[in-house]
């Protein structure tokens, strides 16, 4: 009997609630059947600050996800930005024990427990444990089981979030009714859904610009081996463009999405662009010099605070495959160039698997919310392979059967 | 890629964080209809789930009855005229001639039906006419029972046959439990089984000649007759005294002779009347055989 899950991947984020359902049949295949979105309030870059106006927003989005696919959710995947989030790297080590110093499966594990165990500072939850592979004797192991040495040491990268910030958003998938399965943090669901297997070995930095936050994880040697988050996002170019135009945020937000380019170029200085653009009676021209010179001044700058964070990892020699761009405000035009010059590594836009066969989907701002499903997918995928447990649904699914 | 401790998570992991569930609040109008609708579906479910059982084990009790259930209609060819002077009706037609009425009127036998009507007991005559284009017309003049016999059948099941009053024997039809209720049984008669049912008394019109005149004379005393004993009757010249013995629920034997029955009759009614007229207990047995006298207990 085919063991066929409904799962739900949630994404609250700063502009939108986006939620995709899908149906995954024995961790080998997902059908996306259901897609809801609507535009959340009561967010500020990747945090919740109105919990009753984003509840009101996600429920609004969950429901239309769920109407759209005929199916109720039982599985949640829910997504987490926010600057709350931090990323730090600590090992574990221990003495080889085991007669003839052969390292034991007891062995790993002790490492492995040292290293999570770290004490972390009031108030904060660990999100992911991202192992970055162990160290034998001072020489890096893919895999130390039943090799000799006499010091093991595995690396992780762990990722730590505010808990009160991560109860908040999971209140919100509670008040539906839903249970949440898992968080994966936003950057994480958008690179192991963007980056190819080779360019995690080879070395790529995927970042997700979104409107409140940029997230971003750096692979290397297949595993991520840094995650982070910038409180920078697109709102910035909308406050900065509604300052230095003296425009309305609304105005500024819709010529940001129109006209704004990240780099600028000597024809901008004639090119005007119309505040509404729908040759309204009083609406007013703006220089597209103007535009661009403010974008291009905030992402400038934006890569300027990722190429400091990432220091030495973010050369050419260390990521050959260079950076992958994606989130809404990967859309803006120009904006690899920019990358390319600011962070002087090889920038392309992200592009979704061919896999993806929804047109509307294949849009960057989803990046995040797929790379859930794709979460999902591949945590079913162990499940399928792990003994049968649990009781069937069968009620759930009779009650299927009436809409 | 092993990013994730999800089974066995740490006393810091988020996995720790309580979760609500189904039945947590629901914070916004949106999750509570959803939840109504939810717990709508379930009772439909429910109830759509016991519906179909019932409906099965319905289904279940129709087919073990079915073989007790009366045939299914089939529209009827041939329109029927049926009249009786007795109890048997059109239905009581249709249930035992069933595809008489469904096939063509010219191909009924009207000989071999009012053969057939003929031979059960019940019937003294019958007249069948078929009129075209589709009607049959069925005339019955039926026998009146007299007396009832309680027999054990070829399973030894018991079995009540009547008898009328030409001594034909059969089994009833249609009689209201009323009338079977008042009739005398009878015992002492030996009763043979024929081809088609049970050979008739012969010479039983003596017998019936004293129930009709006790019937109609004696009507308070014959409705008291419980039992008319045959074993001493015989409706042969040559054996005499041929006698009826009645027992009656007031007297234990009334015995008659078959000769001179008006003046037994006449007897009785005088004997029971002097008895009421003085007060003197109820005699325990008559016995009018004699002719003119009459031996009382």
């Amino acid at each position: 009997m085919s063991r066929s899950k409904i799962v739900g991947a949630i994404e609250i984020g700063t502009s939108k609630v986006v939620v995709l359902v899908a149906e995954m049949s024995d961790g080998r295949s997902m059908n996306i059947i259901g897609h809801g979105q609507s535009t959340n309030a009561g967010m500020k870059k990747g945090e919740i600050v109105d919990i009753s106006a984003v509840s009101d927003c996600a429920h609004a989005a969950i429901m239309n996800a769920e109407k759209s696919a005929g199916e109720q959710i039982e599985h949640v995947y829910l997504s987490l930005s926010g600057s709350h989030l931090r990323g730090f790297r600590h090992a574990g080590a221990t003495a080889i024990t085991g007669s003839g110093n052969v390292v034991s499966d007891a062995d790993i594990q002790r490492a492995i427990d040292n290293a999570k165990t770290k004490a972390l500072e009031t108030g904060e939850v660990y999100i992911h444990h991202i192992q970055s592979g162990f160290i034998l004797d001072g020489q890096p192991e893919e895999s130390p089981r039943s090799r000799q040495g006499s010091h093991l040491e595995v690396q992780y990268w762990h990722v730590v979030a505010d808990e009160k910030k991560v109860k908040d958003h999971i209140m919100v998938v509670n008040g539906f009714g839903l249970e949440v399965d898992d968080i994966v943090i936003t950057s994480l669901a958008s690179g192991s859904f963007l980056a190819t297997e080779e360019e995690k070995r080879q070395g790529v930095l995927v970042v997700d610009i979104g409107k409140g936050t940029t997230d971003y994880v750096l692979y290397r040697g297949r595993r991520a081996a840094h995650t982070g988050v910038i409180p920078v996002g697109g709102d910035h170019i909308t406050n900065d463009l509604s300052l230095g135009l003296r425009v309305k945020s609304k105005l500024a937000e819709s010529l940001k999405v129109r006209a704004a380019r990240a780099m600028v170029q000597k024809e901008d200085r004639n090119e005007k662009v119309p505040l509404v653009g729908d040759l309204s009676i009083g609406d007013s021209f703006h220089s597209q010099l103007s535009i661009n010179k403010i974008t291009h001044a905030r992402l400038e700058e934006l890569f300027i605070i990722l190429k400091n964070r990432l220091g030495s990892a973010l050369t050419r020699q260390n990521l050959p495959c260079g950076v992958i761009i994606t989130g809404g405000v990967s859309k803006t035009s120009m904006i690899a160039e920019l990358a390319e010059v600011t962070l002087d590594v090889p920038v392309t836009i992200g592009q979704s698997p061919d896999w993806v066969r929804h047109a509307e989907l294949r849009d960057p701002e989803y990046a995040t919310v797929l790379g859930l499903l794709y979460n999902a997918l591949h945590d079913q995928k162990e499940e399928a392979s792990a003994p049968k447990s649990g009781q069937r649904k069968w009620l759930k699914k009779v009650t299927g059967l009436f809409g | 890629m092993k990013k994730k401790a999800k089974k066995a998570p740490s006393r810091t992991s988020w996995r720790n964080i309580q979760q609500g569930n189904r039945r947590t609040k629901k914070t916004t109008k949106v999750a509570r209809d959803r939840h109504l609708r939810f717990l709508f579906k379930v009772s439909l479910t429910v109830l759509i789930i016991i519906g179909t059982i019932a409906g099965m084990a319905y289904i279940y009790y129709l087919l073990k009855t079915s073989s007790k259930a009366p045939a299914p209609m089939v529209a009827e060819s041939v329109k029927l005229n049926f009249d009786s002077d007795g109890v048997l009706t059109g239905n009581w037609f249709r249930t035992n001639y069933p595809d008489m009425l469904r096939t063509d009127v010219r191909e009924i036998d009207v000989g071999k039906l009012k053969e057939s009507l003929e031979k059960r007991g019940q019937i003294s005559a019958a007249a069948v006419a078929v009129s075209l284009p589709s009607v049959l017309t069925i005339d019955l003049l039926e026998k009146e029972p007299i007396l009832r016999v309680r027999i054990r059948d070829e399973q030894g099941n018991p079995l009540t046959l009547l008898v009328a009053r030409d001594g034909a024997i059969y089994k009833g039809a249609l009689y209201p439990p009323e009338t079977l209720r008042n009739l005398p049984g009878v015992m002492g008669l030996r009763i043979r089984k024929e081809r088609d049912g049970y050979a008739p008394i012969r010479g039983l019109d003596d017998v019936a000649n004293l129930l009709d005149i006790a019937k109609a004379r004696i009507p308070a005393i014959y409705r008291h007759w419980r039992v008319v004993d045959l074993s001493d009757w015989n409706p042969d010249e040559s054996y005499r005294p041929s006698l009826v013995k009645v027992q009656s629920s007031s007297i234990e034997e009334i015995v008659f002779s078959t000769s001179g029955i008006e003046t037994q009759i006449e007897q009785l009614s005088g004997i029971l009347q002097h008895v009421q007229r003085y007060q003197q207990p109820l005699p325990k047995s008559i016995d009018l055989s004699y002719g003119d006298k009459a031996v009382i207990r």
